[in-house]
Parts: structure tokens; C-alpha cells; sequence
């Protein structure tokens, strides 16, 4: 009853460099997973061993089985887009390549409706547009728009807005929440920053040098991590980290003044 | 696979230049000694490689040419690349109108086919090896300056050359302690594949007569004099020009092996 | 508290006049002695450049940047250019590949004369211990060390010339989190220990709010806020300010909402 499974996922390099060690995973319909790690952590490889778009010179070993439609959101926005190709086009593209014997005019309303779907004002306008015309955000829209094309079932992402400022990260964000639930897609979330993992996924997986250390509910991994690295990032999380801090100080702060009322 | 290119490219170089250190030790001949009765050998026990046309024996010129070709060809790459390297540097870190005016003169020499210029350069000066080496500067520093004044520019933009301005460090400083040690390798590189052409043309030059004249031992005039008895004494011609061919290909295999080292 | 650093109506722009951006518009902004200010702002806000002309990397149009009460011109003298260091992003380009760790710190310490000659080499120890950094490092090359390693060679970099001002340019965003964090607070630390006064360019408002006692929101080349760390996150007064507060992701359970 999983749209994707996989077990006991292994990646080696050519030079014999174990660079994904035995992983499993599973992702129920609908469901939105999170893989937080480290750069070299093996999670982006993980996601690219799935849609089988792995670099040259590495050898997978283990089970993929995906029978879901995939698609995938990259990094950076500016290369991940063909600078010859129109925004509209690159979507019309994808969706006819899943829509076999629809015609042109057909992809390009879909390109359009898409557009609006992901938040693309003066969608047809922009259908139009090059990618060099576009903001970080707005071709990061188009991206997902392309990805949408696909219609797939599992939604994988890599890194969407790391590239992105933040309040445009925010908005790219809100996005994927909305839309994932509005087409009961499953997802996975790729990203090196927990804190971003953690506002679009039910689920969290834990990486570092190729191995999962935990896995888990959201927000029991977040409360009560079971692994000591789990618990170093949480501990290296700056929000946290102001937190216990400001309840530091206001707890000597009370305390002070508590000693203060004694001595009065 | 950058092993054996490397050690065979190296070996090969290092053997010529033992056989050039060497040679007044082990030539069994002097080459300049005529013995025109025992013109026109084939190879005997006294005449390895038999004689020339003024009975010369050809094994003891073959190797004492070696002091000539071998220097010869090592000045006429490095003394272009000594005067590239100082215009790139100075082109590519304070720019302006001294760039201005380098570069559309190496525009203008780069217009020219190369061969043709360095012809007509040796014409006008004159046979010789300080022609040779005049022509050879003139036309070869453009690519050197080319590549060092794109190197500096990569580099100029790095961060630890902005933390030399920031600390105050004196432009020579900054050149010569930061600049120019990370343009080297790239040089380098190409120097080995320009050592390539360097032989090539050079035994090219004196076989056309504007080189090293006889009678001193040098393989493109060699070939040259032993043009008419091809058909009788064809090791003549055949010997220096493997001689020559080999040397080069000692040096592309080096040049490879750099490469493919950078890359790795 | 006095002025370390004022700088006063400055305007940097790029390009020919017809096409030229302002990358920095008008800016007046005073930092204290002693003091750690953050500098936030989205990508061509302005931030960098703003540091780069006090560095004087770059030429402003318009108006001044005193440093100590003196006026700051394109050519500065040895002491000024030392008592101002910065720390960068990159850590992939921030060391000379060709230099060993030692020798790139050897190097400030003999041109500025920080040390006597003899002394050159023990107060490279004491720059790599500063910073935590294990004594055999000194022989590596770059290449042989890690993002956190080449920043903190970089941090010891900057404080070899003893600088009263230390810019930080996004020294940390290229970090992963756990290294980051390290870095951080090894940058807290050396405030407290030495009293340099610290500039602190990032994207990352919570950063800014861990390491800084002010903080100066940047937008359009232009000053949009500047207040205390405390206030400005408390009750920011421009709506911009306010919107940056709210897209920065935060973990759930370390909003201050949460704590009550």
C-alpha cells in the first residue's frame, strides 16, 4: 500500500566509495516525507536513485519500487530551465510528452492553467516569457508548473529553495503545502535546513554519510529524538538555540528578582 | 589510465635528454667527420645506422643533434611563455589601456596564420637560431598571455586575493605571491603540448633551410640532405624523422597525463 | 561608546551613467565600538557592497566613511587597512591553494610587523589554538581541510593583524548547520576576548539575533530599519522588517509563543 518503496538502497562510486548505505524507505499516498542531512549526507543521490537520474560512474544496488508517477522539483532554478526554450513551451512540452496525441493548443492551455496553479499571475502573459526574463522565485514556479505537467503522484524535491531568498522561500513553500494537499500528492522533501524540512513534511528522515540514523513522526523526532545526531542538529538550530536562551535569561531573570524580593 | 601516459611521456622526454647530456661520451663517431669513400652506407658494425652522403656516421649525428634540437626547443617555448605570462599578469590584474593595447595586438598576430608569420619573420632576419627563437616569441607569447590574463581574472575575483588587497598587501605582493603561483599549473599544461609544435616546427624550419644549417647535426636538415637518396638509403630520412616523431608524441603523452591529472 | 565607524550618506553605484544601479542608496549608519551589528537583507540589497566600500573595495559616489573620527580615502595607510578585516563567504576560494595554512598566516603576522620575526612562528600556534584548530594544520594545504576548518582559518586570518573592526560577509551560509553553529560561536567567543567590534553580514535573521546586539534591515540599497536586536524582532516598525521576520522558517516549538 506504498506508492514508493525502497530496500536496503545502496550507492558506490566507481573508486569503491560506499556513498549511500543501505537505506530503506517508505511513502504512503499522499504522504509528505522530509530528508534532512548534511552536504554528503547521500540524501540528494537517494532522490536521484529513485527517478534513476544517477550520475555516471555510480552503481545502485538494492530495491526501487515506485509504482507511482514521479517528478522532480531541482535546486537551481537558473540552470535546471533550457535558456532557449520559452516558460510556456517548456511546460506545453512536458505536458504533451505525458498526454500523447493532444495538440499544441491543448498543452497550452494546460501550460496556462498550471501557471495559475502555481501562483504565476498574468499566467498567459508569461507563458510567453524567457527564463532569463524571471525572477529566482518566478522560475522556480515554472519548474514546479513542468513538474506538475507530469502529473505525478510522488512529487520529489531537491533542494527547491535553497537558492531562493527568504521571503520568496516562504511563498515557494506555501505553495508545495498547497498544492500537495489540494492534489493529495505524496512528497519528498530534500534540504540540508530542518527548519524548512519540518514546515512541509508529516514524516522525517534523518541522513548523514549515506546511512539513515532516524526516522520518524515530525514532530515526535522533534521532541524527542532518538538518535545523538538528531538531537546535535536540533541543537545547532539557531531558533532553538535563541529560545533556551531567552528562557535562560528570563529564568535568572526571575530568579534574580526572587532573590531580590528575599533580600528586601 | 593517467599512469602509464604519464611514466611513458616522462620516459621517453628523460631518455632524449640523458642521449643529449650524453652523447660526446657514447656518439662512436665525430659527426662531423667526412669519410667520402664510405659514403652512403647501409648499417654495418661500424655504422650502426649506416653513413650520410659525405660518409658522416648518421648514429653519432642522430645523437649529438640532440644538443641542439632539444635546447633549441625548450628556449622556443619557454621564452614565449616567459613573455606571455608577464603581459597576462600585468593585462589581467590592472587592465586599462595597457590591456587594451596587448590585446588587440595579439588580435592582430592571432589574425595572421602562424606558420606564415614565422616564416616570413625568419625570412627577413635571416637563417639561424636567433632567428628561430626572435620568430617563435614574436608569434607564440599570444596564447600564453591569453590564457595567464584569464587565469588572473578567474583569480583576481577569489576571496583570498580580496583578503591580500584587504591586508594591505602591495600589488607585486598580491602578483607574485597569489596570483601567479595558481596561473602555473594551467601554463604548464600547455607548455608541454606547445613543446609538441616547438619540435615539430623547428626540425620543419631547418628542413626548409631557414633553421640550422649544416654542418651541423640537426634532424629536420638531416632529412633534408638525405631527401635525394630516399629511394637508395631511405633509413636516412626515415631515422631522424621517427627520431623527431617520437620525441613529440613523448611529449603530447605528457602533456595528456597533465591534463587529465588537473581534471582528476 | 564612541564611533568606531560612521558612515555617512553613502551612494555606490555600478555601470555608465545611463545604466547604472545603485546598489547603495544614501546609507547613514554608525557603529559603536565594541558593539556586533547585523546586517540583513535579501540577494542586491546592497549589504556587501556597503561593507566592500568601507573595506575600500569599492568607491562610493557620495558621501563619507570615518573610521576612528579620520576620514577614509582611497588610499589608506598599512595601519588603517589592518585595523579592518573581514571574514568571507566561500570557504571553497577564501585560502590561497598554493599556501599552507601556516604560511598564509605567517604572512600577515611578518607584513605588518604584528610580532617580532622570532616570535612569528609561535604566534601562529596561538592564531590556530584561538580559533580551535589542532597545531598540525599549519602544514595543510586548503584542500586537505574542511568547509569549518578553512573558515576558521580564515577567522584566524583576519585576527593575525589585531583588527578593531571584523566584517563577516555570510562567513558562515555556506556552512553545514552543526559547523555552523561552531563557527558562530567561536565568533562569540572571540568578541568577548578580544573586543573587536563586529559586523555581521547575513540572510539569516536568526543569526543575526544569536550573534548581534544590533541589527540594520537592508532593502534596495537602502536602510529600511535599525534598532536593538531585541526591539527590532520584538515589534519591528517597518512592515518590510516585519515580513522577513515572518518567512523565515522556524522549527516548530522555538517561536517565543510556543515557550509561554
Amino acid at each position: 500500500m506504498s506508492a514508493l518503496k525502497i530496500k536496503g538502497l545502496s550507492l558506490v562510486r566507481a573508486d569503491g566509495v560506499t556513498l549511500v548505505d543501505n537505506v530503506d524507505l517508505a511513502l504512503a499516498p499522499g504522504e509528505t516525507l522530509g530528508i534532512v542531512g548534511e552536504s554528503g549526507s547521500g540524501k540528494s543521490l537517494t532522490l536521484r536513485a529513485i527517478l534513476g537520474i544517477l550520475p555516471a560512474g555510480i552503481t545502485a544496488t538494492g530495491e526501487i519500487a515506485c509504482t507511482a508517477r514521479t517528478a522532480m522539483v531541482f535546486q537551481e532554478p537558473a540552470t535546471a530551465l533550457n535558456p532557449t526554450m520559452r516558460a510556456g513551451d517548456l511546460v506545453a512540452r512536458v505536458w504533451r510528452r505525458h498526454h500523447p496525441g493532444r495538440s499544441k493548443a491543448d498543452a497550452l492551455t494546460a501550460a496556462t492553467e498550471l501557471f495559475e496553479q502555481v501562483g504565476i499571475d498574468r499566467a498567459a502573459d508569461r507563458l510567453r516569457a524567457w527564463p532569463h526574463e524571471l525572477s529566482g522565485g518566478m522560475r522556480q514556479r515554472v519548474m514546479i508548473a513542468a513538474a506538475l505537467a507530469a502529473e505525478p503522484e510522488v512529487l520529489l524535491c531537491d533542494e527547491p529553495t535553497t537558492a531562493l531568498d527568504v521571503r520568496v522561500q516562504a511563498q515557494i513553500l506555501d505553495l508545495l503545502r498547497d498544492l500537495v494537499a489540494r492534489r493529495s500528492m505524496a512528497m519528498i522533501f530534500v534540504s540540508h535546513d530542518l527548519a524548512v524540512v519540518a514546515s512541509v513534511s508529516e514524516r522525517l528522515l534523518v541522513m548523514r554519510r549515506g546511512e539513515v540514523v532516524e526516522t520518524g513522526v515530525l514532530t515526535e523526532v522533534l521532541a524527542a529524538p532518538a538518535h545523538e545526531y538528531t538531537a546535535e542538529l536540533l541543537a545547532a538550530n539557531l531558533g532553538r538555540r535563541l529560545k533556551s536562551e531567552s528562557r535562560e535569561s528570563r529564568e535568572s531573570r526571575e530568579s534574580s528578582e526572587s532573590l531580590g524580593s528575599v533580600t528586601r | 589510465m593517467k599512469g602509464p601516459k604519464l611514466w611513458i611521456g616522462a620516459g621517453v622526454v628523460g631518455l632524449y635528454v640523458l642521449a643529449a647530456i650524453l652523447a660526446p661520451w657514447i656518439a662512436p663517431h665525430d659527426p662531423l667527420a667526412q669519410d667520402v669513400v664510405a659514403a652512403l652506407q647501409g648499417p654495418s658494425a661500424a655504422h650502426l645506422l649506416g653513413t650520410d652522403e659525405l660518409g658522416r656516421d648518421q648514429l653519432s649525428r642522430i645523437l649529438m643533434a640532440a644538443r641542439i634540437d632539444l635546447p633549441v626547443a625548450a628556449l622556443a617555448t619557454l621564452l614565449p611563455c616567459l613573455l606571455g605570462t608577464a603581459l597576462g599578469v600585468i593585462c589581467g590584474y590592472f587592465g586599462g589601456w595597457f590591456d587594451a593595447i596587448v590585446m588587440r595586438i595579439s588580435d592582430l598576430l592571432q589574425a595572421f596564420p602562424m606558420y606564415i608569420l614565422m616564416i616570413v619573420l625568419v625570412f627577413s632576419l635571416g637563417p639561424g637560431v636567433r632567428s628561430l627563437l626572435i620568430s617563435f616569441t614574436a608569434v607564440g607569447w599570444v596564447v600564453y598571455a591569453r590564457l595567464v590574463r584569464a587565469e588572473v581574472l578567474r583569480i583576481r575575483q577569489t576571496e583570498y586575493v580580496t583578503a591580500a588587497i584587504t591586508a594591505g598587501f602591495g600589488a607585486p605582493r598580491v602578483i607574485v605571491r597569489h596570483v601567479l603561483p595558481n596561473t602555473l599549473r594551467q601554463t604548464l599544461i600547455y607548455l608541454t603540448s606547445d613543446l609538441v609544435f616547438a619540435v615539430t616546427a623547428l626540425a620543419a624550419f631547418s628542413f626548409l633551410g631557414f633553421g640550422i644549417q649544416q654542418p651541423t647535426p640537426e634532424w629536420g636538415s638531416m632529412i633534408a640532405a638525405a631527401q635525394p637518396y630516399i629511394t637508395t638509403q631511405a633509413l636516412l630520412t626515415v631515422v631522424p624523422g621517427l627520431v623527431i616523431t617520437v620525441l613529440a608524441l613523448g611529449f603530447a603523452l605528457l602533456g595528456d597525463a597533465l591534463q587529465e591529472r588537473k581534471r582528476a | 561608546m564612541s564611533a568606531l565607524l560612521e558612515i555617512e550618506n553613502v551612494t555606490v553605484s555600478f555601470g555608465r551613467r545611463k545604466h547604472a544601479i545603485t546598489a547603495v542608496d544614501n546609507v547613514t549608519l554608525h557603529v559603536e565600538k565594541g558593539s556586533a551589528t547585523g546586517i540583513v537583507g535579501e540577494s542586491g540589497s546592497g549589504k556587501s557592497t556597503l561593507m566592500r566600500t568601507v573595506l575600500g573595495l569599492n568607491r562610493p559616489q557620495a558621501g563619507s566613511v570615518r573610521f576612528r573620527g579620520a576620514e577614509l580615502g582611497a588610499r589608506r595607510d598599512l595601519a588603517t587597512r589592518r585595523a579592518m578585516q573581514m571574514v568571507f563567504q566561500d570557504p571553497g576560494t577564501t585560502l590561497n591553494p598554493a599556501r599552507t595554512v601556516g604560511s598564509t598566516l605567517a604572512e600577515m603576522l611578518r607584513v605588518h610587523r604584528v610580532v617580532p620575526a622570532e616570535r612569528v612562528d609561535a604566534r601562529v600556534g596561538e592564531l590556530l589554538d584561538l580559533v580551535h584548530l589542532p597545531a598540525e594544520i599549519r602544514e595543510a594545504r586548503p584542500h586537505r581541510l574542511s568547509g569549518g576548518q578553512k573558515q576558521r582559518v580564515a577567522i584566524a586570518r583576519a585576527l593575525a593583524l589585531e583588527p578593531e573592526l571584523l566584517i563577516a560577509d555570510e562567513a558562515t551560509s555556506a556552512l553545514d548547520v552543526i559547523v555552523q553553529a561552531g563557527v558562530l560561536d567561536l565568533l562569540a567567543e572571540l568578541r568577548a576576548s578580544t573586543g573587536v567590534t563586529l559586523i555581521c553580514i547575513s540572510h539569516d535573521l536568526d543569526l543575526v539575533r544569536y550573534l548581534c546586539d544590533t541589527a540594520v534591515v537592508m532593502r534596495h540599497g537602502r536602510i529600511v530599519e535599525q534598532g536593538p536586536v531585541a526591539e527590532l524582532f520584538a515589534a519591528p516598525s517597518d512592515p518590510y522588517t516585519a515580513e522577513l521576520i515572518a518567512a523565515a522558517p522556524t522549527l516548530p516549538g522555538s517561536t517565543e509563543e510556543s515557550v509561554r
